[in-house]
């Protein structure tokens, strides 16, 4: 197990640094110079060239690189231009709303999909399983961001029930004020979730065991249960991580929509601020983020599945 | 084994039948298509000439879907917005899919550094969640349609790939291309030829969903102000304008969302019911 997570860990260096390089190669596709796009009207032949200097953009390109890495490496993401301060020190506070609302949105999602998923399979092939399928298929097609328009507008401005945008203070309030983004961002991964779960579930329902425990005697609800939603649990694991990762993605719209301070709604301000060296860190940060979550999926899983458990 | 098969081959008018979602999947498309093309004719309003007089009208016979803030008629804006919305979901998936397929089977089949670099450059795309990919990219490039292109070009061939290699490395022990091997054929005429149609299945049902998550994008790009530019009646960009409006006329911003789900609802049947096509013909 230990060898198994080392190597694990070990892949995922390498793949890092290449994200590094990719990242850092961002501002390359700037076109023409960055320096006076940035600078836009303020731009003067020696202000350009200052700036030029002061991000190293005049010397050779992997110098430039090394610069980046070195600065990476001692904790410095670069400056805000548009906040003039250091984006390390705005970072904590963004990011911990950020990461409310995804651990929320998960919550949320797994208390939509297991339900229905287990009245799908309990009922397979009839009526309900039919809506439900069908009911689940069709967020996959919604814009997200969209959808967050329609419950602002029936849940905040018609019924009054939640805060249209804002985070709030202390930890009540905050669940009270990401309750919409969150359910935004859980329907498309409760809709997966579901779906995996419901054919999980059917497959492990027609296994020799299940016969045997229903033969036993046992009532309908304890086999569902006991025997066979904790088997079907299983490859949800995997896909729980996979989707956590698209929350991630699924927050900067999210966020822009309900005004929520995290790091979504920073990097869309910072793009049309073009703050890039903002959007560079803030990208950055999604990818280790994800790197995280794969690694930790693929580490997690053995523990649930003593198949795999490996010496 | 092939006459055991024959025999239990359903008859062939069971065979050939197109699957209902296919079928409803494609009529649902030409519907919109035909309506996008049409619009001239189907309406008498110009997508883009404002009318002061007639700002944020409530949907009536006169303006099924409502005005907008510019007194522009919203169901008109939705039909020529189809051609903006649905032109780039086909052009950028055209660029993903072929180099994804390629670079997936000579990955899959010639393995070592070629499948070491394709698998390198998947990974590290995959290290970066696809919407904030996208995004940056095109924050750099800057907005506009061909930056759109390009965007989603550099990033959603890894799944094509990803998938092709998977069926590639599964077929190329088989005793057919090992035959194909003993008679000399060339590496380029077996993977070609033999190994990339055996692929192409998965890859094409996959496409119909691919493309609807292209629409997503581009729509949220829309609607972040990084894609297409005002006043083109894209439906992201239209739901976006829409949502400063929405206490006095939710209409204009809710009506774009619907054509956006209308046409991904067309694709995800199109990919189901292509599925279940090729199911059958593989049996």
């Amino acid at each position: 197990m230990l060898r198994y997570a080392l190597g694990r860990i070990g892949q995922t260096v390498p793949i890092a640094l290449l994200v590094t390089i990719l990242i850092f190669l961002l501002i390359k596709l700037v076109p023409g110079d960055p320096a006076s796009a940035i600078l836009g009207d303020r731009a003067t032949d020696a202000s350009v060239a200052a700036l030029r200097h002061q991000w190293g953009l005049d010397r050779p390109i992997w110098e430039q690189y090394a610069v980046y890495m070195r600065n990476l490496a001692t904790g410095n993401l670069g400056t805000s231009l548009r906040y003039q301060s250091p984006v390390a020190d705005m970072l904590p506070a963004r990011t911990s709303v950020t990461f409310f609302l995804v651990v929320y949105s998960l919550v949320l999602s797994v208390a939509i999909a297991v339900p229905l998923a287990l009245v799908a399979a309990a009922y397979r092939d009839r009526w309900p399983d039919q809506v439900i399928r069908a009911s689940m298929a069709l967020p996959l097609a919604a814009p997200a961001f969209w959808v967050g328009i329609l419950l602002l507008i029936v849940f905040s401005l018609k019924l009054r029930l939640f805060p249209a945008d804002g985070y709030g203070g202390g930890f009540a309030d905050h669940v009270r004020h990401l309750f919409l983004p969150a359910l935004t961002l859980s329907y498309a991964f409760a809709s997966v979730l579901c779906r995996n779960l419901r054919s999980s579930l059917v497959d492990v329902l027609q296994t020799t065991y299940v016969d045997f425990a229903r033969a036993k005697g046992l009532r309908r609800r304890v086999v569902l249960f006991r025997h066979v939603f904790r088997a079907a649990l299983l490859p949800a694991v995997t896909l729980i991580g996979v989707r956590l990762t698209y929350a991630i993605g699924g927050s900067v719209v999210i966020e822009t929509v309900f005004a929520i301070p995290g790091l979504g709604s920073w990097m869309v301000d910072s793009i049309l601020a073009r703050d890039y060296v903002v959007v560079q860190t803030l990208t950055l940060m999604f990818a280790l983020g994800t790197m995280l979550i794969n690694l930790a999926t693929d580490l997690i899983y053995p523990l649930f599945d003593p198949r795999l458990r490996m010496g | 084994m092939t006459t055991l098969a024959g025999e239990l081959a359903p008859p062939r008018a069971a065979r050939t039948r197109v699957p209902l979602g296919l079928a409803a999947g494609a009529a649902m498309l030409v519907a919109l298509l035909g309506g996008s093309a049409l619009a001239p004719v189907l309406t008498s309003y110009d997508p883009y000439a404002q009318n002061l007089n007639a700002m944020l009208l409530p949907p009536s016979a006169a303006h099924w879907f409502g005005t907008d803030n510019y007194g522009r008629d919203v169901f008109t804006r939705v039909l020529y917005g189809a051609a903006i919305d649905l032109r780039i979901a086909v052009l950028a998936v055209v660029f993903p899919f072929v180099f994804g397929v390629v670079a997936g089977a000579v990955a899959g089949y010639l393995g070592g550094w070629a499948d070491a670099a394709v698998m390198r450059a998947v990974d590290v795309i995959t290290a970066v969640p696809f919407m904030v990919l996208v995004i940056a990219i095109v924050a750099f490039l800057g907005p506009g349609e061909l930056n759109i292109l390009v965007a989603i070009g550099v990033v959603d061939w890894i799944v094509f790939a990803r998938l092709v290699r998977g069926e590639v490395l599964r077929d190329k022990n088989l005793e057919y291309v090992t035959a194909l091997r003993a008679l000399g054929f060339s590496r380029a005429r077996i993977v070609l030829r033999h190994l990339l149609p055996n692929a192409l299945p998965p890859a094409a049902v996959f496409l119909a969903s691919d493309i609807v998550l292209v629409i997503l994008t581009t729509s949220t790009l829309g609607f972040l102000g990084l894609g297409v530019r005002p006043p083109a009646p894209e439906w992201g960009l239209m739901i976006s304008e829409g949502r400063t409006f929405i206490y006095t006329g939710w209409w204009a911003a809710a009506m774009p969302g619907f054509a956006c789900m209308y046409a991904g609802i067309a694709f995800i049947l199109l990919g189901d019911g292509l599925a279940d096509l090729l199911r059958v013909r593989g049996q």
